[in-house]
């Protein structure tokens, strides 16, 4: 397979540089005897419009191209201007419709149309994947990662869809999104890839959810590099609150509480709650089943990893499939045989899903008994059974959302129910000697404190602050214990806490170890070096950690 | 009307309610406090749900009981048959799932409740018969619950390993996808003393796990068991061959257990 594939980027090479040289000749010889370009019989139609437009399972030889819209095809190509392979799109749940191109040249740029069109609109372009188990031909992979992101389509009634309402939290997702795009502009490289870490689409996860949340938000970045997301616990619809809240009866309709396991419980609103559907989640998201691109098939779209050259990323369902313990089991089980096949192949393994395991944000608290039958369970049982897993096979790092800030702990092992003087793995039970590599180094390269690559050792990250930011400390009782996780680097830009609480009666002035400041995780892997960043709404890099192999 | 408060009911305990995501006892508190101004129906009702989930099955049967007498009894029986399952009452639980389904017929939930009461009686195929119709209601099943049907039909007892093992069967035919539900099948057959077919059923999974290093040694000590000394050896030498240039720490320990076995092999 190396050997083949080695001739087949030889070749390649060999003909472009045949090419440039030719060109580079100016022999006007070359030029002119050239024949004119054949007409493009296969793409004929024209582009059509589409009120979203994202690609899908982009692997090192393959991409879905999907869309809402009335075209029946799309094209693509390597050149632009000529487009020269069409497929017939399938209709898939959703309304949407999905064009798969197979056989395509690893890292490599390819142009597409909707439609049909020969020539593509500007902007509709991406580079497949690297090989499997070959780095890219540029060494980096640039991968961009937004928590509870979906803002942009959270009303104010906190209600379904209703869009005489304004929003919640005008502009903060795509300002978020302007600081990452300012960063990767002055840094000279683009993202590969984007990761979503659930509650992708406030405040119900529905279909106007996400129009408004994910394709309008970033219809830019979707159109270049693939969309990778999670389920959160705002995926999953709404459920009738009045008896709760003490409103009368059907005033209020609450999302993000569901604590079912079962897809096909989602409702939308009071008036579908005699017809629960499918989670629109499902339907938007072509999401691997069958290790379509890489890692080990999964057997449902909840869960599901996928290879990026020398980087396999994971996606756990920790909303539904965690809440059955059966499920829960199954999911492990495939976790176990996926990272096994990783170990093999990868330099660097991302996990990422909803529910952080160790978090001190506000309303989910990890450390809470109180979770212990509530929606925050899988909180616990994620940490109790997965993280094992993720030490077991070098895991480097696991991103949560769910908690509304930025939180990132120690390079660390072992903080799990049934390690040695460990009962809960909460967080009065860390203790940096022994758990944190360094006894608590920061991993921070200006501090000299970088990580070196070490079985067992995970860093986990909590990076809800995608679309909001808490701005108090919601239901945990104690303002001190906000943000206070002891297994979590302290943050040296923490007194901007103070700031975003002013106005509150709260003091920031004890939140250390993490960050109530809208933002977004880039992080970029190479041969030797896996770093991570967090960036604010201007692009400012907030925290900043390496794990080198060297 | 009825079926409307049914799957409103069913709905709203699946949910589990909470105001600023507290934990269940803090949702008990919240109803309590309601009660105490205006008790209604479904407040009997949801706590009844909340009390089973966190294990406090009298209770749960008081509130159910009190719930009965404020409003239709028919939503309620699905929680009834769950209590009386959880109690041991087997023919009690079968006859409320029974009359459940006479009133809401569409809930996949109540066929696999059913089928565990079934199961406890004794009346396997009817409870197989369940499990599929449960599926059949559901657009794309968790591979877990496969699994979890799986392992209620099997139980244990041998007679019933076939039928366990055309389910999973079933479902990798529909899912398209061997994965965990071949694994199951492998451990089924393993613990009836069949490792050959075992061992047929993990050439099956080779290629989803990309006949990878960890597949291979997997495959080798099925081999072992099935007495194919000769093919074991030759699998695990491949596997260590393979395991060549990689550096990570589970293919190392992985390496080490193939040494391991060659040297008790030889």
């Amino acid at each position: 397979m190396k050997g083949a594939f080695q001739m087949n980027i030889r070749h390649i090479t060999l003909a472009a540089s045949f090419a440039v040289l030719l060109s580079a000749c100016g022999g006007d010889s070359a030029v002119t005897e050239m024949p004119p370009p054949a007409a493009n019989t296969v793409c004929t139609g024209t582009e059509a419009t589409s009120s979203r437009l994202f690609l899908q399972q982009l692997s090192d030889t393959s991409v879905i191209v999907k869309w809402r819209g009335d075209a029946t095809a799309a094209c693509i190509g390597t050149s632009a201007s000529n487009l020269t392979t069409r497929v017939v799109a399938t209709a898939t749940a959703g309304d949407h419709k999905e064009a798969k191109f197979s056989g395509l040249t690893p890292d490599s740029a390819y142009f597409y149309s909707v439609g049909g069109a020969p020539i593509a609109p500007a902007a509709q372009t991406f580079r497949t994947a690297p090989t499997t188990g070959y780095p890219s031909n540029d060494g980096n992979t640039r991968i961009w990662v937004v928590g509870d992101s979906g803002t942009a389509g959270y009303l104010h009634s906190d209600t379904s869809a209703t869009v005489a309402t304004p929003t919640a939290y005008p502009g903060v997702a795509d300002a978020v999104r302007q600081g990452m795009s300012s960063f990767t502009k002055t840094s000279g490289q683009a993202i590969d890839m984007l990761l979503m870490l659930g509650d992708n689409a406030y405040n119900n996860g529905d279909d106007a959810n996400y129009q408004a949340a994910v394709f309008d938000t970033y219809k830019a970045e979707l159109k270049n590099v693939a969309l990778w997301p999670t389920i959160g616990n705002h995926e999953m619809g709404v459920v009738d609150g009045s008896a709760l809240y003490g409103y009368p009866a059907g005033t209020v309709i609450a999302g993000g509480l569901s604590t079912s396991s079962n897809p096909n419980s989602y409702i939308l609103d009071k008036a579908a709650i005699n017809a629960p559907t499918l989670m629109p989640y499902l339907n938007i998201f072509s999401t691997p089943i069958a290790g379509e691109a890489g890692g080990i098939a999964s057997g449902t779209k909840q869960y599901y990893s996928f290879n990026y050259g020398k980087v396999h990323v994971i996606s756990l369902d920790s909303q539904l499939s965690a809440r059955d313990t059966t499920q829960r089991a199954t999911m492990k089980a495939w976790l176990d045989r996926d990272l096994a096949d990783a170990s093999t192949k990868a330099d660097w393994t991302i996990v990422i899903f909803h529910h952080p395991p160790y978090s001190k944000g506000a309303n989910h608290d990890s450390d809470s008994t109180s979770i212990t039958l509530s929606i925050d369970k899988p909180q616990i049982d994620m940490r109790n059974e997965f993280v094992p897993v993720f030490q077991k096979y070098g895991v480097d790092v696991v991103l949560n959302g769910h908690s509304h800030s930025y939180e990132r702990s120690y390079y660390m092992k072992d903080l799990y129910a049934g390690t040695p003087g460990v009962v809960n793995g909460d967080s009065k039970e860390f203790v940096a000697a022994t758990h944190a590599y360094g006894k608590g180094y920061s991993g921070r390269t200006a501090a000299g404190e970088e990580y070196k690559k070490t079985p067992g050792y995970v860093v986990y990250s909590a990076a809800g602050n995608g679309g909001k930011a808490d701005h108090d400390y919601g239901s945990m009782g104690v303002v001190t214990e906000w943000l206070n996780h002891a297994a979590h680097v302290l943050q040296p830009f923490w007194n901007w806490v103070g700031a975003q609480v002013a106005g509150s009666s709260k003091s920031g002035a004890d939140h250390k170890r993490g960050l109530a400041i809208p933002g977004s995780v880039l992080i970029d892997a190479n041969k030797d070096r896996l770093e991570v960043q967090m960036l604010n709404q201007t692009g400012q890099v907030l925290d900043q950690f390496l794990i080198s192999k060297k | 009307m009825l079926k409307k408060i049914a799957c409103a009911f069913l709905l709203w305990t699946a949910s589990g309610l909470t105001l600023a995501h507290p934990g269940i006892h803090e949702q008990v508190d919240v109803l309590n406090e309601q009660l105490k101004k205006q008790p209604t129906y479904h407040m009997y009702a949801q706590r009844a749900h909340l009390n089973f989930e966190g294990g406090h099955i009298d209770l749960a049967l008081k509130d159910l009981n009190t719930a009965s007498k404020m409003g239709p009894k028919e939503p309620l029986l699905f929680e009834y048959g769950n209590v009386a399952l959880v109690k041991g009452e087997y023919a009690k639980a079968l006859k409320y799932f029974n009359q459940f389904i006479q009133f809401n017929n569409k809930y996949p939930e109540v066929y696999q409740a059913r089928a565990k009461a079934l199961q406890k009686m004794g009346r396997t195929q009817e409870a197989i018969q369940d499990i599929k119709h449960s599926f059949q209601l559901q657009q794309a099943p968790h591979p877990g619950l496969y699994i979890e049907a799986a392992k209620l039909i099997y139980a244990n007892r041998s007679s019933q390993f076939q039928p366990a093992v055309d389910l999973l069967d079933e479902g990798i035919a529909r899912s398209g996808v061997q994965g965990q539900l071949q694994e199951k099948v492998i451990e089924l057959l393993l613990e009836n003393n069949k490792p050959a077919l075992a061992a047929e059923r993990m050439l099956l999974l080779g290629k989803e796990r990309n006949y990878n290093v960890f597949w291979r040694s997997d495959y080798a000590f099925l081999l072992v068991k099935t007495g194919r000394l000769s093919d074991a050896q030759n699998e695990f030498k491949r596997a260590l061959q393979e395991t060549m240039g990689i550096d990570s720490a589970p293919v190392s320990e992985l390496r080490l257990k193939i040494n391991q076995q060659l040297a008790q092999l030889k």
